[in-house]
């Protein structure tokens, strides 16, 4: 009997995007759809996991900063090569204050050699950091190996992670 | 005279327990670490301190850990820096029982262990059925 069509591997992009109001308990709900999202695409539980991680941190940044209004998050996952390009795109309001520390964050990532001596570094400076963790782009970043872009659009804050998944088969 | 005891996490989300051993204190923690388990995770962590004396070793099962955000995590940096930090007579050790099934897991606890010396050891082992 021939495999049942719905099970056949994924072999275009593919995407998908939600908005509701700022809800931690639908941050969970995400994460776990997402996973089954990317191991149903990428065909890779250990990428889909820390392509999930990073969705994650993502979203609930955006959910925890949010001004008002709703969050967004666009996951687009598309063939490049062997491989796919996974992007995740998160939208929100949220303060000015906010806006700048993720921008000074993202710089500091950009201009680092190495996002694990980064990240490590970050991790010393938050056991000192009574408020906040200041770690969830850094871990992005050195965990998950995303890009991290931030941009203000119409007053909101877009933070955009991206990167590309090899096949396990490539060399 | 009793050691202190540890007080357990229910959430929604988490759970977490702890016993205490002969020598060595087990932790289990069960399900989503998520925002607002990092309050949760620093009294229950403060309660393993008091526990252990920070003299016994620390087993932490994270197998059925579905995930831990970065302020949970900041939680457990915490505390195994805190360990890394005592004399070293005092100094007991960490191990993480992880699940090689969850791979945010490896890389997670392969910075934590970078922050924790030699205090911090990992060992994965697949989830009881």
């Amino acid at each position: 009997m021939s495999e049942p069509v719905h099970s056949a591997p994924v072999v275009g992009p593919a995407s998908f995007a939600t908005s509701f109001p700022p809800s931690v308990s639908l941050v969970g709900a995400v994460r776990r759809f997402v996973f089954t999202f990317y191991t149903r695409i990428i065909g890779d539980r250990d990428q889909a996991s820390l392509l999930a991680l990073a969705t994650h941190e993502l979203l609930e940044n955006a959910v925890a900063y949010c001004a008002g209004g709703e969050v967004t998050v666009r996951v687009t996952v598309a063939p490049a090569g062997s491989g796919h390009l996974v992007r995740v795109r998160t939208r929100n309001t949220a303060s000015s204050e906010h806006i700048a520390t993720l921008e000074r964050i993202i710089e500091q990532l950009r201009a680092t050699e190495d996002p694990v001596v980064f990240f490590r570094e970050r991790m010393r400076q938050a056991i000192r950091d009574a408020t906040g963790s200041g770690l969830g782009l850094p871990r992005i970043r050195a965990e998950a190996g995303l890009e991290l872009e931030c941009s203000v659009i119409d007053g909101d804050v877009e933070l955009i992670g991206q990167t590309v998944i090899t096949s396990k088969a490539d060399p | 005279m009793n050691a202190p005891s540890i007080r357990p996490i229910r959430s929604e989300d988490l759970t977490a327990d702890g016993v205490v051993t002969d020598g060595v204190i087990e932790l289990t923690l069960e399900g989503a670490a998520e925002l607002g388990a990092k309050a949760l995770l620093d009294d229950f962590l403060a309660d393993v301190r008091a526990a252990s004396g920070d003299r016994q070793d620390v087993v932490v099962d994270l197998r059925g850990l579905e995930y831990m955000n970065s302020s949970s995590f900041k939680s457990i940096l915490t505390w195994i820096v805190a360990v890394r930090e005592l004399p070293e007579e005092r100094r007991h050790t960490i191990r993480f029982i992880s699940n090689p099934r969850l791979h945010w897991q490896r890389r997670s606890l392969h910075s934590l262990v970078s922050m924790g010396g030699d205090a911090v050891t990992v060992e994965e082992r697949e989830p009881t059925p």
